[in-house]
């Protein structure tokens, strides 16, 4: 319910944004669907793939081919986005959830540096290092604003997918497995299945931010399937809190203000963001999103002592 | 018959630690497994589920090998197991917990919290801050709500006050009374012999002798292999 709300607020801020506000705003939905996907595999069943950028990139790469060489309609191409990028997880999945954590890990790493690889040097087919450009999407799409509402809504479609997963038995099976695999399977829960769908979902949704970012950005290049791609949407969730339902989009939003700040004052923005992540997570690793549920809590508790003592 | 083990060696790594055991459990019975510390009642009844090596053998399920499922099918074909160490889901409330397992059959939500109304009243506490006799409540109602058709308890009583004890002996016996098979390795030859029907008694890891509950509680023999 209170997210339904959220969404309607955001939704009426649209028109007093500015242009560029609107395309940060966007931005900041794109990086907090991508972060929210992630934070599925890693809240939810403690896998930490090192990879998402292989699917935020296949689906921004499905999307830019299919607009430039296809000639598709944007909006067409993005259930195909998300179903291509499904079937990359499906595949990456398939070969890594067998590994154990560490490995899990660097086999995604690695399955995305192949596609990187791949797109870097594939000229014919994705134009290499000059990407595939000029994307606008026609008329109406191409603006602003209603982009602004596009994005908004795909953003709360697959945020309150995620919410109700996250209360459904096969959120329980997930949690479950990520306390005590043996246990769970004693109760007949197929581990390999479970995990092997949750990553599908995360990478699917993981290309449809992708999609949507590349057309935001009106260009594709290879740094999509890039490892500091993936490293962004770790980021997000470390500085909004992975604990936090909505932490990681909170972590996307705060991530991308600080960008813009200071990157109009200073050079050193990967100085500034490591020191802000040495900060947050010595001393506030539950993140801005923990941070800010304690401190509710903490009130409510203060005033239900005074409600009491008086 | 509900389980039949024949000729299973078992055990962990390269070492067996079960040797030539047959044991049976027919529909409807209840049957222990008795034994000192070691003896392996919790390999075998791991080795029914699949959690350690077999070497050679057979353990059938309603006429069925099982040797080379996975845990998770043979929970799903109606295998109930409720480990030892009761280890719940701890960052899952109780009612998480149970809903987690749930498959069709007799046993659902309501029917366990008619049968055990305690977790009732803590159907939204997470599962780590449960009392331990609470845990075990829960990791045996867990394996109920898989609608199990063979139940494999592994030392319930473990640890437990005596009161809790009894209403563990209670849950099982009423378990009994609908039909329920279940194999139970135990210690506490006071419970064992309140619930069992049949009883085989282990010694490193090979049976040393079995027969009637009843029998069993008054020989000498049995006493001095559990060296009570």
């Amino acid at each position: 319910m209170r997210l339904l709300w959220l969404f309607l607020a955001l939704a009426l801020l649209g028109p007093w944004f500015s242009e560029y506000g609107l395309k940060l705003a966007s931005e900041a939905f794109i990086l907090g669907l991508y972060a929210m996907a992630f934070n599925l595999l890693f809240r939810q069943t403690g896998l930490l793939s090192f990879g998402q950028a292989a699917f935020f990139g296949l689906g921004a790469y499905t999307m830019a081919l299919l607009v430039a060489r296809g000639g598709w309609p944007f909006p067409a191409t993005l259930p195909l986005a998300f179903l291509i990028s499904a079937l990359g997880a499906l595949f990456i999945g398939f070969l890594s959830i067998r590994l154990s954590r560490i490995y899990f890990t660097m086999l995604t790493l690695a399955f995305a540096q192949l596609l990187y690889a791949v797109a870097h040097k594939w000229y014919a087919f994705t134009g290499g290092d000059n990407g595939i450009t000029d994307l606008r999407p026609p008329g109406i799409w191409g603006e602003s604003l209603f982009y602004y509402y596009v994005v908004l809504f795909l953003f709360a479609l697959g945020v309150l997918f995620l919410w109700a997963l996250e209360r459904s038995p096969f959120g329980y099976a997930l949690r479950a497995l990520r306390d005590n695999r043996a246990r769970a399977e004693a109760v007949g829960i197929n581990a390999f299945g479970h995990l092997l769908l949750a990553f599908v979902i995360s990478g699917a949704l993981s290309g449809l931010a992708g999609a949507l970012q590349g057309a935001l950005q009106r260009s594709v290049f290879p740094d999509y399937l890039f490892w500091t791609r993936s490293a962004e949407c770790i980021l997000a969730t470390i500085l909004g809190g992975s604990g936090v339902f909505l932490g990681p989009a909170i972590g996307a939003t705060v991530f991308l203000l600080l960008r813009v700040v200071v990157q109009a004052n200073t050079e050193y923005w990967p100085f500034f963001l490591g020191a802000l992540l040495l900060l947050m997570v010595l001393f506030f690793p539950k993140g801005l999103g923990g941070l800010a549920l304690e401190m509710a809590s903490r009130r409510l508790k203060g005033e239900r002592r005074g409600a009491s003592g008086s | 018959m509900s389980l039949r083990i024949e000729g299973l060696r078992a055990g962990y790594g390269e070492i067996p630690v079960l040797h030539d055991v047959n044991l049976e459990v027919r529909e409807g019975e209840v049957v222990a497994l008795l034994g000192r510390n070691g003896a392996g009642k919790t390999t075998l009844i791991k080795a029914v589920m699949g959690m350690v090596r077999v070497f050679s053998g057979s353990v059938a399920y309603r006429g069925r090998e099982l040797i080379h499922l996975p845990l998770f099918r043979r929970a799903q074909l109606g295998l109930g197991y409720v480990p030892d160490d009761r280890r719940i889901f701890p960052e899952l409330t109780v009612r998480e917990n149970l809903l987690v397992a749930q498959r069709p059959g007799r046993w659902n939500l309501e029917q366990i919290y008619r049968l055990l109304p305690r977790l009732k009243e803590i159907e939204h506490r997470k599962g780590g801050l449960l009392s331990g006799g609470e845990q075990q409540m829960l990791t045996i109602a867990r394996t109920l709500m898989t609608n199990p058709q063979l139940l494999l308890l592994d030392e319930p009583t473990e640890g437990l006050a005596p009161l809790v004890v009894e209403e563990i002996a209670r849950l099982v016996l009423e378990l009994k009374g609908e039909g329920l098979p279940i194999l139970l390795a135990e210690q506490n030859l006071k419970f064992t012999g309140q619930v069992a029907d049949r009883a085989y008694v282990l010694e490193t890891g090979e049976v040393r002798l079995e027969g009637e509950m009843e029998d069993l509680l008054h020989r000498e023999e049995v006493a001095a292999l559990l060296a009570l």
